[in-house]
């Protein structure tokens, strides 16, 4: 008898073990329109298994053979539920429909991916829709402004659009549109960023805890994915607002196969400006000033079989200021055309192929080039001879790389991603076309500064995200990369650990730990912060940058409301700067190695961000807690000082609240320390010598007493916005959405100097850029 | 009633915002509290018979008075061992400057020297430097070898290429000043020698230092090349006015502190009112932030 059950029990293990896994995969899409959605949740009940879709919506999911109740879930959408009995391989795609934007909806499988299940840490998504109810200037929604209220997240000057993310600059943010790096995000001197919301489909902005198939900048990675188009109706959506006029249009090329969307905005502010400026000119002076910012995406997107489509994405961006005088004076004409202009291009083919049910690939050929132009022309014309007095300054960059990369699901623990990059860079770190002629035998017509760069990027990486048991769970991998330029060559090993431990109570201890490696530096002129913005590759002389960061925290969801608490500490080398003194502008010195410095720094901090995603009521509360600090052997004579963008207190408040059908409104309270600003503020005397080698002479001069010693006044500003909504039975919605931005017209400071007033008193003089702004815009959509 | 409430908060906020909209987008704010420090010049030459320092204490900005002389200083020139070799008090005080007679650099200790100023409530000041060894050089000169222009005006200028010995074990800088001796057109009677007009090429080596009158060699961005100071263009204008009949060049062999305080006074001065340029806060290898130690090679060579 002993050796009967000795021999069902091994046959009943022999069973169990001989079980086989299926997958099930496929593509999670919007039902109109077959949008793929990015991170909806496919969760079995039974094995308390699932899976996110990746930034293409396709998931891969393997389940033991047998029945399985499955959940498909994703914010704004209704739930899903199917039973499938699992006997092979299966694809099957899941077309959600949407339900009431926000609306709430406790649903079981989005218990599986909370904030508290994700191993992913220091990372914001906020959902598009709810970025388009925040106020904004002159109605222009924009997602960098609204990024910058998020902890961690800090502004730069008044009105920028920048981001400093967790004590680093803005060349450390990895600005992805459709996986193409863009260069510079800014629109009208930074005020703007060229992101156009109503052509975006997702956001998000990774701080810390990096992935290792992130790499190429030390402080954020930010995502913004374009709309694929309408699968099967044409739509049409329009804004006209103070500032700018956009048009967005999608659908079908061929139904269900392949479809198209383009995304057009202008502003108008010379149109407006220029009719005014013209009644102050006077009969011999014409004074012509111009501004416009313009930017188009465009996609297109091609289902050529089950597992192939193929994407292509364009993105075009220009600003350009100028001021064109014309001086007559009878006998002498003289024009003088000064301004300056920027713009990106991108352009990008993406395959997507899955090569089984457990295997995906992209593939990517990319395009990326900035430009920026300035300069002045001056032309006398007389009855003899013409004078020309002209520099124009030119920098950009271009970039062209190959990208593949795979996602492979052996099981429902473990995601591998793996991958390899190549980028071909084209700098041109600037140069001055300079033409002087007063009529001599040999006017000087020249092109001076530093000469085109070219240098070779690649990285390789991979990592796992694994379920190592029921309460912890990891990311761990590795990105290296290379860089050869200048017959000099870089090598870089990252390694990237994160981990997810969950406490009783839900609670998770999260902690991560990244290196990274730059090779690409932005020089950024501490002036009145116009475009001055360089973009330098590192070379034999300039090492790149390099970072370590280590971050802990806890989250929780209760209800719908989600709460994170973070600290971080980050080590930075090989940061880039302008020596004191340096001017890149108009410097006959080809050798810009020469005006930059490399050195040091460190932040830490603390972060809270309390979030709730669905409802009425959404929104979040962000409160960072902060220190950024630098330290150059050539600047500050080699002492410690604050970051420029050292913000030791950051809150932030922001609600959306939906009233009824027809109406919403929202507020924002925003709240910093002032930023760090290198000021005279002291006098001290010393001694040169008189030129005759032997005497000496005093002199006096008015400095700061150190770099960054001077803090501007606190940020404090609040907005609201009210937007009514018409819905017609015919499927056209009107908006009209009225905001106040800077509601108690507080004057934040743009810029302070040192100045003297008319009793030759010397003053501090703090600059405020905007007061409270109201604004009208209306939206339509059908 | 709500519509009430609304409407009444609508106004409110508008008179609000039309009362700061009528302030401006100006701000004063106060300077901030400055904090007094020492600032020391030595400046010391090989051939000196005088050291001259300099003490005096910072003010904000905002002060009438300005940066005041300090007369009760205690300045102490000492070698590496702690040895004083010089020391300046009160009695030294000549109502500027500290001032002793100095017997030269020839006994001075190899290695560096330090300064020390005592002022009285004030932490110890202290600044180190040395003296650089000097420099070899050989030059070809072409008379009237180019022209140049500025602002439309044409000058005759004389070249000369100089070699400079790079020194691989220190940071080698020469300021350089040419000086001529002119003879009076009238009188006939040959003057003492005095600066004439000088200037070098777009070079990453060569810097002008019109404050002080003279042109800065260094070899900062070629500290590795022993011939990286091999053909440095300079020109001397060729002044047609003038019969200049003796010429020579005066060459000073900075210290690295020294080079580097004057490069950072002239950036201070080129970049006034300059909106493109970093915030210059004037180099100094003094503990308190302010002035500068340095020394500097005497040298005078015919042309």
């Amino acid at each position: 008898m002993r050796y009967i059950i000795t021999l069902v029990i091994a046959l009943v293990s022999l069973s169990a073990t001989a079980q086989k896994n299926y997958t099930i995969s496929g593509h999670i899409q919007d039902s109109n329109g077959f949008e793929q959605l990015i991170g909806a949740v496919i969760y079995s009940e039974d094995s308390k298994e699932g899976v996110v879709s990746n930034m293409y919506g396709f998931y891969s999911l393997t389940l033991k053979e047998g029945t399985h109740t499955i959940l498909v879930s994703y914010i704004g959408y209704n739930t899903q539920r199917y039973e499938i009995n699992l006997t092979e391989n299966v694809r099957l795609n899941f077309d959600l429909v949407a339900g009431l934007t926000l609306e709430e909806a406790v649903v079981t499988g989005e218990e599986f991916n909370k904030i508290e299940d994700q191993v992913q840490m220091s990372k914001v998504e906020i959902p598009i829709d709810q970025i388009k109810q925040l106020p904004a200037i002159g109605g222009e929604v924009d997602i960098l402004k609204v990024l910058q209220l998020m902890p961690g997240v800090q502004s730069g000057n008044e009105g920028s659009s920048g981001l400093y993310v967790r004590g680093g600059s803005p060349d450390q943010n990895l600005m992805l549109l459709d996986g193409v790096p863009l260069y510079n995000v800014s629109h009208l001197f930074g005020f703007f960023s060229v992101f156009n919301a109503d052509a975006i489909r997702n956001v998000t902005l990774t701080k810390g805890g990096f992935p290792a198939r992130f790499g190429g900048r030390l402080s954020s990675i930010l995502e913004v994915h374009m709309k694929d188009g309408h699968m099967r109706d044409f739509h049409v959506d329009g804004t006209v607002s103070v500032i700018a006029s956009k048009l967005t249009c999608n659908g079908p090329i061929v139904r269900d196969k392949a479809s198209f969307m383009f995304s057009f905005r202008r502003t108008y502010l010379d149109l407006l400006i220029n009719p005014l400026i013209a009644l102050g000119s006077t009969g011999d002076v014409n004074t012509t000033p111009s501004y416009f910012f313009y930017d188009f995406n465009g996609k297109l997107n091609w289902k050529l079989s089950d597992k192939d489509r193929l994407y292509f994405s364009a993105f075009h961006s220009k600003d350009d200021f100028g001021l064109e005088i014309n001086d007559n004076f009878g006998q002498d004409v003289v024009d003088t055309d000064l301004g300056f202009d920027w713009g990106n291009e991108i352009q990008a083919l993406r395959w997507n192929h899955e090569w089984g049910p457990r295997l995906f690939s992209n593939t990517s050929l990319t395009h990326s080039r900035y430009t920026y132009n300035s300069g002045f022309d001056v032309r006398t014309f007389d009855d003899q001879d013409t004078t020309v007095i002209s520099a124009i300054f030119n920098t950009h960059i271009n970039d062209y790389s190959a990208k593949i990369d795979f996602d492979f699901a052996p099981n429902a623990r473990n995601m591998i991603k793996f991958g390899a990059s190549y980028i071909y860079h084209t700098f041109n770190p600037g140069a001055t076309a300079i033409e002087l002629d007063f009529g001599q035998p040999n006017p000087l017509d020249t092109i001076t500064g530093a000469s085109s760069l070219n240098s070779h990027e690649a990285f390789l990486y991979v990592e796992d995200e694994m379920e190592v048991s029921e309460r912890l769970k990891m990311n761990f991998g590795v990105h290296g990369s290379c860089l050869n330029v200048q017959d000099t060559s870089y090598f870089s090993l990252q390694p990237r650990i994160a981990l997810n431990y969950k406490l009783p109570g839900n609670v998770a201890l999260k902690l991560s730990y990244a290196e990274m490696a730059q090779f690409v530096n932005l020089l950024t002129n501490e002036g009145l912060g116009i475009p001055t913005d360089l973009w330098v590759p590192s070379t034999g002389q300039v090492g790149p940058q390099t970072s370590k960061q280590i971050a802990a925290g806890v989250a929780k969801t209760f209800g719908d409301i989600e709460v994170s608490l973070e600290g971080y500490y980050k080590s930075m080398k090989g940061l880039l700067s302008y020596k004191e003194g340096a001017s890149f502008m108009f410097d006959l010195d080809d050798d810009w190695e020469s005006k930059v410095t490399q050195g040091i720094g460190n932040s830490y901090g603390g972060e809270v961000l309390i979030q709730k995603k669905k409802g009425h009521t959404t929104g979040w509360l962000g409160y960072t807690l902060s220190w950024s600090n630098r330290q150059f052997d050539e600047i500050n004579s080699g002492n410690w000082f604050p970051f420029t963008y050292d913000r030791r207190h950051d809150l932030s408040l922001a609600i959306n609240q939906k009233i009824n059908n027809e109406w919403s409104m929202s507020f924002v309270q925003v709240y910093g320390t002032g930023r760090a600003l290198t000021l005279s503020e002291s006098t001290f005397s010393s001694t040169l010598p008189d030129g005759t080698g032997m005497g000496f002479e005093v002199y006096e001069y008015s400095v700061p007493a150190e770099k960054n010693s001077f803090r501007m006044s606190p940020y404090n500003r609040t907005d609201i916005s009210l937007i009514r909504t018409r819905e017609s039975v015919d499927g056209y919605t009107k908006y009209l959405i009225f905001s106040i931005y800077n509601v108690a017209n507080n004057l934040n400071p743009f810029y302070a100097e040192v100045d003297y007033d008319l009793n030759g008193t010397p003053v501090i003089r703090e600059y405020g850029l905007f007061p409270m702004i109201p604004s009208i815009a209306w939206r339509f959509k059908f | 009633m709500s519509r009430r409430i609304t409407y009444i908060a609508i106004a409110f906020l508008t008179l609000v915002s039309c009362e700061k909209f009528r302030e401006g987008t100006i701000n004063y704010v106060d300077f901030p509290e400055h904090e007094t420090s020492i600032s020391t010049s030595l400046i010391v030459s090989d051939v000196a018979t005088e050291l001259h320092a300099y003490v005096s204490k910072t003010a904000s900005i905002s002060n009438v008075n300005g940066p005041q002389v300090v007369s009760n200083a205690v300045v102490s020139l000492k070698d590496n061992e702690g040895n004083v070799l010089y020391t300046m008090t009160n009695e030294d005080f000549d109502g500027e400057f500290y001032k002793v007679p100095f017997s030269g650099t020839e006994n001075f200790p190899e290695g560096d020297l330090h300064l020390e100023v005592d002022v009285p409530d004030f932490e110890l000041v202290t600044a180190s430097t040395r003296m650089p060894s000097g420099t070899e050089f050989e030059f070809t000169f072409e008379e009237s070898a180019d022209t140049a222009m500025i602002w439309g005006w044409e000058y005759v200028r004389d070249s000369y290429e100089f070699d400079f010995e790079n020194n691989l074990e220190e940071d080698d800088a020469f300021l350089i000043f040419f000086e001529g001796k002119v003879e009076d057109e009238f009188s006939g009677e040959i003057g003492d020698w005095e600066p004439l007009w000088a200037e070098g090429s777009i070079d990453s080596r060569i810097t002008s230092i019109w404050i002080y009158g003279g042109i800065l060699i260094s070899d900062e961005s070629v500290r590795d090349d022993p011939t990286g100071l091999h053909g440095i263009n300079l020109f001397v204008i060729d002044e047609d006015y003038i019969n200049v009949v003796e010429k020579r060049v005066r060459v000073e062999s900075l210290s690295d502190e020294l080079r580097r305080y004057y490069i950072s006074l002239q950036e201070f001065e080129d970049n006034q009112g300059s909106i493109f340029a970093e915030p210059d806060l004037i180099y100094s290898n003094v503990s308190s932030g302010f002035g500068c130690f340095g020394m500097y090679k005497y040298e005078v060579f015919d042309l």
